[in-house]
């Protein structure tokens, strides 16, 4: 069932893809966010929460905010046809009352590993009826993989640290961070779980092989270097193997970015490896 | 300072509330028409066929406008009444569930509860533990306040800085160690919010205004027999120890509430009493009331705010309360300084 808010309008107007027009989306996840525009659904999307990053063409896209804090009014009036977003959204009494008008409200699980991200991707598809832009998407995740799996770190030790205003936590076990170490095939140095503030001198004792700064800045690894000198110490340090990625990309658990990002830092890797 | 005459004034702050609440039922992200809006309303407590909205916009009208302006009017009067109730009984102008630790200490009940227990049991479990909690902490900081020669106001205020900072670190402590989702549930929960007011939760903090008001009300002269002091008090008729313990139980059970339904909204129980102290004077028996109303009206529109000032977002309703509060309380400490200045001389 969907709402349909100018079905005049779509009538008096040519339109190729009358599904698409008629689709109101709401995105309430950095990661579906990114499924959405990966899958050319970009124009159909009216709002997204305050994490997710657009291209600069959709720029003025409305915000609505923290995706644990959603405003059902604030919903409502942007008029959607579907809400899609992680199993964290909230409040329920929000999505309860979305339901009530008549708006698919989509959860689906974060994606910690690429099988859960490929069949989130064929969910999204099912449920806003786009299942042939979804088999694309699917083959490019599926060729994504391989190629990053014939560069496997083959259980390297690894540290992802997250830098975020010059506090550095290191990602435990149920974190982005892990399932993207996973990604590359690496170990985890940490043995807890979610993130955690830690010493350089403890990060010395993990003793990784390999050092991944995510952080808002390009040149992370560098920044992080130059503020603490005495990584350069760790055999990730005295191999060259510290490097930056784009966090943006693993905010909403792995995503299409993140495994391009895998990509790029395996194939990194291996030029540093081989100097 | 000149004392405002009551009669007038309660008919303006009546007035305003009214104004809040018909602002609060006809504004917000959608664009609904206010005489519509205001009808679905009739329809749904009245049972009449006014409205001419559809359905989907009365609910917008029903359950997601009206429980959130009553949540707030009821939620905002309990804490401004509270806030009036505990300076009276410590004879203190500082005196304020936030201040004293009151509502950090609910605060910790109510993580416990979100941190250790099972997510279905949320409901119920959040707003008994924050009471718990929050009367465990009044108890501790004013057992520690009490002496043989009276509540020492020194060591009440800083048993509250003590209580207030280990609670932070105990919110701390705990947020470090709980998994993501807990995590985020409490982000949002701390910084106070009237988004997905419930029927359960208009239910039980209408449930807890009554009681606290009625009561309040019938021990305002016993309260006003303490601003004299409590020996006067004891000598006036008045069992001292028995009527602060009670008050304190209804502080903390406040409070509870009110930090249950919405989390943590500060300032409303400090400005408000001080507010209506200052400008209607000191009498419990009216005090109180105009408390509440004061509190209801500032509350609702604070929360007016928080919904239509970032729409489609929300704003937190506790920032606002304060970004208001704490300028406009400075303005009246300002302009009552050389009268406190003699009086404490």
């Amino acid at each position: 069932m969907r709402y349909r808010l100018n079905g005049l309008m779509a009538l008096l107007l040519f339109w190729p893809m009358a599904s698409v027009a008629d689709m109101r989306l709401v995105s309430a996840d950095a990661g579906v966010t990114a499924t959405l525009f990966a899958l050319g659904l970009g124009d159909a999307v009216v709002a997204v929460d305050v994490t997710s990053t657009l291209p600069a063409k959709n720029a003025g896209t409305a915000r609505i905010g923290y995706h644990r804090n959603l405003s059902a009014e604030g919903l409502l009036s942007l008029a959607p046809t579907h809400l899609v977003g992680s199993d964290h959204m909230g409040p329920d009494s929000t999505l309860a009352v979305l339901r009530r008008a008549e708006v698919d409200v989509v959860q689906l699980p974060v994606p910690y590993s690429v099988a859960t991200l490929r069949d989130n991707v064929a969910r999204l598809g099912e449920a806003l009826d786009e299942t042939a832009r979804v088999a694309g998407l699917v083959s490019e995740i599926d060729s994504l993989q391989a190629q990053v799996e014939n560069r496997s770190l083959a259980g390297s030790r690894v540290a992802f640290l997250l830098n975020t205003e010059g506090e550095v936590r290191l990602a435990g076990s149920g974190t982005a961070g892990a399932a993207f170490i996973e990604l590359l095939g690496g170990t985890n140095v940490a043995e807890y779980r979610n993130y955690r503030s830690v010493s350089t001198e403890s990060l010395l004792a993990y003793a990784p092989e390999i050092i991944l700064v995510a952080g808002e800045q390009a040149d992370g690894a560098e920044a992080l270097l130059r503020a603490q000198p005495l990584l350069a110490q760790t055999p990730a340090g005295k191999s060259g193997q510290v490097v930056s990625l784009d966090g943006s990309t693993l905010v909403g658990g792995l995503s299409l970015g993140a495994l391009r990002e895998a990509l790029n830092i395996l194939n990194s890797l291996t030029v540093r490896a081989a100097q | 300072m000149n004392r405002l005459p009551l009669v007038p004034t309660v008919m303006v702050l009546a007035l305003l509330l009214l104004v809040a609440a018909v602002l609060s039922l006809t504004k917000g992200a959608v664009q609904l028409p206010a005489s519509a809006s205001l009808a679905a309303v009739s329809d749904g407590l009245l049972s009449t066929q006014l409205s001419t909205l559809a359905a989907h916009e009365q609910i917008i009208v029903l359950e997601l406008r009206l429980p959130r302006l009553l949540l707030a009017m009821l939620v905002g009067a309990m804490l401004a009444q509270c806030g009036a109730v505990m300076q009276g009984l410590f004879r203190n102008p500082l005196a304020d569930p936030g201040i004293i630790g009151v509502s950090s200490g609910a605060a910790v009940g109510a993580v416990l509860a979100i941190v250790l227990l099972p997510a279905e049991w949320t409901p119920w479990a959040v707003p008994l533990s924050a009471f718990a909690a929050g009367l465990l902490t009044t108890l501790l900081v004013y057992g520690l306040a009490r002496s043989a020669s009276g509540t020492s106001v020194v060591m009440l205020l800083l048993a509250g800085v003590a209580v207030a900072a280990f609670a932070g670190a105990a919110i701390g402590f705990l947020s470090y160690f709980t998994d993501d989702a807990s995590l985020r549930e409490l982000s949002v929960w701390q910084m106070g919010s009237l988004n997905g007011a419930s029927g359960a939760q208009v239910t039980m903090a209408a449930a807890g205004f009554v009681v606290l008001a009625v009561w309040f009300q019938r021990r305002a002269q016993a309260l006003n027999a303490f601003l004299l002091g409590e020996a006067e008090a004891r000598h006036l008729g008045i069992a001292v120890e028995r009527l602060k313990l009670e008050l304190i139980v209804l502080t903390a059970l406040g409070v509870g509430i009110a930090v249950a339904c919405s989390g943590i909204i500060g300032f409303v129980g400090l400005v408000v009493p001080h507010l209506v102290r200052l400008s209607c004077g000191p009498d419990h028996r009216t005090l109180l009331p105009l408390c509440a109303l004061t509190g209801g009206v500032l509350l609702a529109c604070s929360d007016l705010l928080a919904r239509t000032a970032a729409s489609p977002a929300e704003v937190p309703v506790g920032l606002i309360t304060a970004l208001a509060g704490a300028p406009f309380f400075l303005v009246l400490l300002i302009r009552a300084r050389h009268q406190w200045g003699a009086g404490n001389a």
